[in-house]
């Protein structure tokens, strides 16, 4: 299926723009720097980068749940056409759980060891909700089993500690969608599974999807979980999303030659390279937030870079499908062959 | 040619909260000189406990481990000491596998002065020599570990299990913690070492698709078992075992015009 | 240099440390300095009896029911309950160190042993046990010394083998031993460092513990006769208490500051080390 035009799409549910975070206090350090996204309903958007390249502190601003070391210090979120009150609390609490859900990595912490499942997704449903206690447990049930979990009935009164690290990634599921929201989050939901159990939780989310219309941001640094199931992709690179596309796009002719140096970098069934090293490198590494340089970010480590990379921030334009920030830009022709 | 690790039956268990545990359940498999054992398999099948059996961390139930034709199994922990040499290890978290108060140059240095290697300046030129290798600037050595990024660190312990010339290097999940374009290049380092050197590799991982392009012969572990062993792109291409199939059946290609439904 | 400055930096933000170090170092001062500011025995009477601080020229402290000079018996004191402060807590330390180092590595017959003959110190109360130990002992500062380690190292034994028991799977320590590094090489050369500032901060307590159970010992009667110190000057105050407090309340107080002083330094390593750490390991 290919992705409508944004013309065609109408409103976008979630408009990240020009979003600026920094060091409290040190404005100078930016974690995210001029970040811009859109999310349309229903869609998958997936966020692709590198640790440290500002992925997560995305999903957190957009919570309104950014540490206390770190400040917005420009940009705006908008939501479903208002302005998010990412630096008000109270009014985030309305937000939270109930418009935006969100699944975390670690599914072990996520829980509450000590209380009973269904009184913990129960939590959730009560905390914006004002329905009787026994109604909101009938609900947890029909969301445990909504997500796929056996003997709902019984497994509500079980601890966290009585499932696997699968069935409890389910369960946090449940717990973000428990109010219905338009929007999911999920920051490397399956990076602490196994494959098999992460092929599971995916396609569950994804059957979500289609039954629930949610539009899912997902948060990760695996290539093949995006390809498999987003359907446009954000590149970030050291705090800005450096290529966005629809995922068909982005894979195939890929514009910025950091998500082609990534693209070929990840190993892939039948790329075997006889005679040669096995992998194909990106040279260096990514750039601590502390070395302040006027140009390109991935200058250092680019083999397309020129003088004007080193001296100015490439701004984004579009490219056909494309969104991207390069001064040089792959060709069509050039990411083809 | 005898091979140059072999391990025979080998069964090993463990007490934890819910009783005793068998994790590896009758291993038995073969590396020879120079060549790269990928062993793949998901977390808690065992593959740990195995490689600890093997490097002597942990003692077997029964078994055989022989290296280099010297029977490891049933030595004690300071008999052992002259044979680890032969035997080296890198391990997953490049964070917690380096002592956080010893310079690199130290931590390079230390398996040379603990087998008595060479002058006090013969292994100084060494340790140089082995930071060259993997590619860590000699001006580097006066530097703590926390001052390195995640695959700097990774290429410290690649020198410091190099320094006394190993035969085998096991690396256990040794790139699981790092991004994909430094994965690569961790990868490309061990691959080199291994033309370079002839070291050979028993590489655990959980990453099949990783091994398929690099590894010349794969064993998949399933509860404790080798269910399937063969040529890397033999086993993708035409898998046997069912788990093998579940696996790569679950692997998510990355290639969205490869989709699955 | 640089270096040496950037690392002194952070404690020197760290005010808890800085106050407790400084009163220390005063108190210190006063130790060592006794014998030249005091230079006559503490127990000759100088004075007339029982004068109140600063009324008889010269004894700004004032003098007890004997007219001893009170300030001479504190610089004094001083040094009688930092010796056996730091002595009974180095030997605590070391013997605890020791103990838990060996049981933590490895855990086994070894642990089981070790940690059941910690737990029968534990079980007998630590100030009855010092007691028992310098009445068959005798007293004199060293054998008060040895009972007050004797009674503390069990402490320092069981966070000593916490720590082992956490630092010993650390890939670290594995790498080690892959590399054949003898065990002992690895427990004092490769853990045990890791596992200091932990035992640092536990010994400022364990410092100021037993320079209050010295006190204690002494004020019961336990103390070495031969030298004067606080918890002696407690005692031979107690039937002046009530026209002349100043005698136990001078010593006292400068029992309690030296406590709050180490237990100030306690605090402060306990801050400026942890975050410290976690930063270099982060």
């Amino acid at each position: 299926m290919m992705p409508a035009t944004a013309t065609e799409r109408g409103a976008p549910l979630l408009e990240i723009e020009d979003l600026r975070v920094a060091v409290r206090g040190r404005t100078e350090l930016e974690v995210l720097r001029g970040l811009s996204l859109r999310i349309w309903p229903g869609e998958t958007l997936a966020v692709v980068g590198e640790s440290g390249c500002g992925k997560s502190i995305t999903s957190l601003s957009v919570m309104g749940l950014l540490p206390e070391a770190l400040q917005q210090i420009g940009g705006q979120l908008r939501f479903a056409g208002t302005i998010l009150p990412t630096g008000d609390n109270a009014a985030m609490r309305k937000v939270r759980g109930r418009r935006i859900g969100m699944v975390f990595q670690e599914p072990m912490s996520a829980l509450n060891p000590v209380i009973r499942i269904g009184d913990q997704v129960a939590e959730v449903i009560l905390e914006h909700e004002d329905i009787s206690r026994a109604a909101a447990m009938e609900r947890v049930v029909e969301l445990l089993a909504q997500v796929g979990l056996p003997d709902p009935a019984r497994l509500a009164h079980e601890y966290p500690h009585r499932l696997s690290g699968g069935q409890r990634q389910r369960v946090v599921i449940a717990m973000a969608l428990a109010c219905r929201p338009e929007l999911l989050i999920a920051d490397e939901p399956t990076t602490a599974l196994d494959v098999t159990v992460q092929a599971q939780i995916m396609r569950l989310l994804k059957q979500l999807q289609k039954d629930l219309g949610i539009a899912i941001l997902l948060i990760t640094h695996n290539l093949g979980l995006v390809a498999q199931t987003a359907d446009r992709v954000a590149v970030m690179y050291a705090g800005r999303a450096v290529e966005e596309a629809d995922t068909i796009t982005l894979f195939s002719a890929p514009r910025h030659p950091y998500t082609q140096g990534l693209l070929r970098a990840t190993p892939r069934p039948g790329g075997r390279r006889e005679g040669q090293l096995p992998l194909v490198e990106i040279p260096g590494m990514v750039p601590s937030i502390r070395q302040l340089f006027p140009g390109c970010r991935f200058e250092p480590r680019c083999t397309h870079a020129s003088a004007v990379c080193r001296s100015i921030d490439p701004p984004s334009h579009t490219e056909g499908a494309t969104r991207v920030q390069c001064h040089h830009p792959i060709s069509t022709l050039e990411a083809l062959s | 040619m005898t091979p140059l690790l072999s391990v025979k039956d080998l069964h090993s268990s463990y007490v934890s909260s819910r009783g005793r545990v068998q994790a590896v359940r009758g291993v038995s498999f073969e590396i020879a000189r120079g060549e790269t054992l990928a062993l793949v398999g998901e977390s808690g099948c065992g593959k740990t406990t195995l490689a600890r059996c093997i490097l002597g961390l942990q003692k077997a139930d029964s078994g055989e481990v022989t290296l280099n034709g010297t029977r490891l199994s049933g030595l004690s922990r300071r008999a052992m000491r002259p044979y680890r040499a032969d035997m080296q290890c890198v391990f997953q978290d490049p964070y917690s596998s380096l002592n956080p108060r010893r310079r690199v140059e130290h931590l390079i240095r230390e398996p040379l002065d603990v087998h008595g290697v060479g002058t006090p300046q013969e292994r100084r030129k060494r340790v140089l020599e082995l930071m060259e290798r993997v590619g860590l600037r000699p001006d580097w050595a006066s530097r703590f570990p926390h001052e390195f990024s995640g695959g700097q660190r990774q290429r410290i312990g690649i020198a410091r299990a190099l320094a006394l010339n190993p035969k085998l290097i096991i690396c256990d999940e040794p790139v699981s913690a790092l991004d994909v374009s430094v994965q690569a290049q961790i990868v490309n380092l061990l691959y080199q070492l291994q033309r370079d050197l002839g070291v050979s590799y028993l590489f655990i991982t959980h990453d099949l698709t990783l091994v398929e392009n690099f590894a010349d012969r794969v064993a998949l572990m399933y509860l404790g078992q080798i269910v399937e062993t063969g040529p890397a792109q033999e086993v993708w291409r035409n898998p046997q075992h069912a788990f093998t199939k579940t696996l790569i059946e679950a692997i998510p290609i990355p290639d969205p015009r490869l989709r699955r439904a | 240099m640089n270096k040496i400055a950037s690392s002194i930096a952070p404690l020197l933000r760290n005010w808890t440390l800085c106050i407790g170090v400084v009163l220390l170092v005063i108190i210190f001062g006063m130790a060592i300095s006794a014998s030249w500011v005091f230079p006559h025995d503490p127990y000759d009477m100088v004075g007339p009896p029982l004068s109140w601080p600063g009324a008889y020229e010269g004894m700004w402290l004032g003098t007890d029911s004997l007219g001893r000079d009170i300030a001479a018996g504190i610089f004094h004191g001083a040094r009688v309950s930092l010796l056996v402060g730091f002595v009974s807590a180095a030997v605590a330390v070391v013997v605890g160190a020791i103990v838990g180092a060996l049981a933590g590595y490895y855990g086994g017959v070894v642990d089981t042993v070790l940690m059941r003959i910690t737990e029968l110190f534990q079980t007998i109360p630590q100030f009855m046990l010092a007691i028992v130990l310098i009445a068959v002992l005798g007293p004199s500062i060293e054998t008060i010394i040895v009972a007050l380690g004797a009674v503390s190292w069990p402490t320092v034994a069981r966070l000593v083998r916490g720590e082992f028991l956490v630092l010993r799977e650390r890939a670290f320590v594995l790498s080690c031993v892959v590399m054949g590094m003898s065990d002992m090489r690895i427990i004092f050369a490769q853990i045990l460092p890791n596992a200091l500032s932990v035992i640092s901060v536990m010994s400022t307590i364990l410092v100021a513990t037993a320079i209050l159970m010295e006190s204690a010992l002494s004020f019961l009667g336990f103390g070495d006769p031969n030298v004067i110190t606080w918890g002696t000057m407690i005692g031979m105050g107690r039937d002046q208490l009530r026209d002349a407090w100043y005698i136990i309340a001078i010593p006292g107080g400068a029992l309690l500051i030296t406590a709050l002083a180490l237990n100030l330094v306690g605090e402060g390593l306990n801050d400026a080390l942890n975050p410290w750490l976690k930063k270099r390991e982060a």
